[in-house]
């Protein structure tokens, strides 16, 4: 009954892990025009939504087009959390739990990476700054080694 | 997990995907023209002008859209909206665009400056095709009124065509009294292949001129002129972009230096776009005598569906034949 409820947790854990990443990773350039529209320049959020829905689909900045971008390194690693936590042991909760920390320290690194480079983005405005959301993709893909890495260790500690 | 769950995991991912492709092709396009159409009779000026954007991009398929734009174009009152809606005219439809330009013509000689202003704003954004505003637009370059020259010099830069009369234009305007419209005249001359020996002069004259920016601007333009794009590079680009108007309208203002391109342009005649096929019949016209292979393509041109691609078609075989009888 444990190991069932256990196991129940960890499919949870994964999924959510899974779900946040795709779905902070379309929505992130969108909560952060918000944010910044509302921080910034002073807008209601209903002000703030409108905003973000004519520009939408905007010729030259489609703020749709941004938020595929961003979510291609999420999507990537969902994918990636899904098999790496999906098929790890679930009775191996040393090998389980280093595992989950990779993933969840990559995970927050992400979001906290992309979102800090949107809010910057919109809050200092420069002729070049769309080439951030170019970059950024690639940039992120390159972190993720690089944070699974440090999660992982930190799992090696928590986890002995 | 069971492999049955990350399956179905993975399916839902694929299934949010092709919704999300779903989405954006609706968005893009033709299909978009309808949303697009219902934004332009929004009361919101913002939503109006991406609006107008959008439809500009779309082109000939936003056909439908055609009448709000003119309605837009040519209201009365003072507006944003007008130079953005007629903007957005000449991709989609040349008559429609003529007529936006008919329409602003004799509001240049307006009493109020404001709706001179507006009228040389409007003119300018419709580009190219307001060629036939240019002996007007010349009419007002002297306008008491500086932020009217101002419009005036912009609008000429943004029409460019016919070169020679455009570029007597902007030469007076390269005297002009007030920094601001000299400025903006210098500005015409940056990167944009216009250039005359009394271009180069009054460019250099400027290069001391009492203000600060205007003179920079002179002296950058002049570096500029030492290294020209040439024909071969708006040739590559009218290759590899989507958009043929700029190299187009390059080509157009290098008049008989551009020869090289004619065999393209003579291609472009037949494109299925009539901005298109306009600007390749406006740059034959300006090549002159030596387009002469291109005659048979006009001559063809000559039936085009578009009236405004015929008339240009056919100011091109005369500026060939003319000119051709003229150095004969």
């Amino acid at each position: 009954m444990t190991t069932q409820r256990s196991n129940s947790l960890l499919t949870t854990f994964t999924l959510l892990i899974y779900w946040s990443c795709i779905l902070l990773g379309l929505g992130i350039p969108w909560i952060a025009t918000i944010a910044v529209d509302v921080w910034k320049h002073d807008q209601s959020l209903a002000q703030a939504t409108h905003q973000l829905q004519l520009h939408l689909f905007a010729p030259g900045f489609s703020l749709f087009l941004v938020a595929i971008f961003n979510a291609v390194p999420f999507v990537l690693l969902a994918i990636f959390t899904l098999f790496h936590l999906g098929l790890a042991p679930s009775e191996d909760r040393k090998l389980w739990g280093r595992r989950g920390t990779g993933v969840l320290v990559t995970a927050l690194g992400f979001v906290g990476f992309s979102a800090w480079t949107h809010v910057m983005t919109l809050w200092y405005p420069d002729a070049q700054g769309a080439l951030a959301y170019l970059f950024l993709p690639v940039l992120l893909l390159g972190l993720m080694p690089i944070g699974y890495a440090l999660g992982r260790g930190v799992g090696t500690l928590i986890f002995r | 997990m069971t492999r049955r769950q990350i399956g179905l995991n993975l399916g839902a991912l694929v299934a949010l995907m092709a919704l999300l492709g779903v989405v954006y092709w609706q968005h893009t396009g033709a299909r978009a023209v309808p949303g697009l159409i219902d934004a332009l009779q929004s009361h919101d000026l913002q939503a109006q002008m991406l609006a107008a954007q959008g439809l500009k991009d779309i082109g000939v398929p936003a056909q439908a859209a055609v009448p709000v734009l003119v309605e837009l174009a040519t209201a009365n009152g003072r507006s944003s909206i007008h130079s953005e809606a007629a903007g957005a005219l000449p991709p989609i439809d040349l008559s429609a665009a003529r007529k936006v330009m008919i329409t602003w013509l004799p509001k240049l000689q307006d009493p109020d400056p404001q709706i001179r202003r507006e009228a040389a704003a409007v003119l300018g954004a419709l580009g190219p095709v307001a060629k036939p505003a240019v002996h007007s637009l010349l009419g007002i370059v002297d306008d008491p009124n500086t932020v009217v020259r101002d419009r005036v010099v912009r609008a000429l830069g943004a029409i460019a065509l016919p070169s020679d009369m455009v570029m007597g234009g902007l030469l007076q305007a390269l005297r002009d009294p007030e920094w601001t419209v000299r400025y903006a005249a210098v500005t015409q001359f940056s990167f944009n292949g216009l250039s005359s020996p009394e271009s180069v002069a009054a460019l250099r004259e400027l290069t001391q001129d009492s203000n600060q920016t205007v003179a920079r601007l002179a002296k950058l333009v002049l570096t500029s002129r030492d290294h020209p794009i040439s024909v071969s590079v708006h040739l590559l680009t009218l290759d590899q972009s989507n958009d043929r108007t700029y190299p187009l309208l390059q080509l157009a203002k290098l008049g008989p230096q551009a020869v090289e391109a004619v065999p393209k342009l003579s291609s472009l005649l037949t494109s299925d776009k009539p901005l298109e096929r306009y600007l390749a019949a406006c740059a034959l016209e300006t090549i002159g005598p030596t387009a002469k292979d291109a005659a048979p393509y006009l001559q063809r041109s000559l039936e085009d569906s578009d009236p405004i691609v015929r008339e240009a078609a056919a100011e091109a075989i005369q500026a060939i034949e003319n000119k051709k009888s003229a150095a004969s």
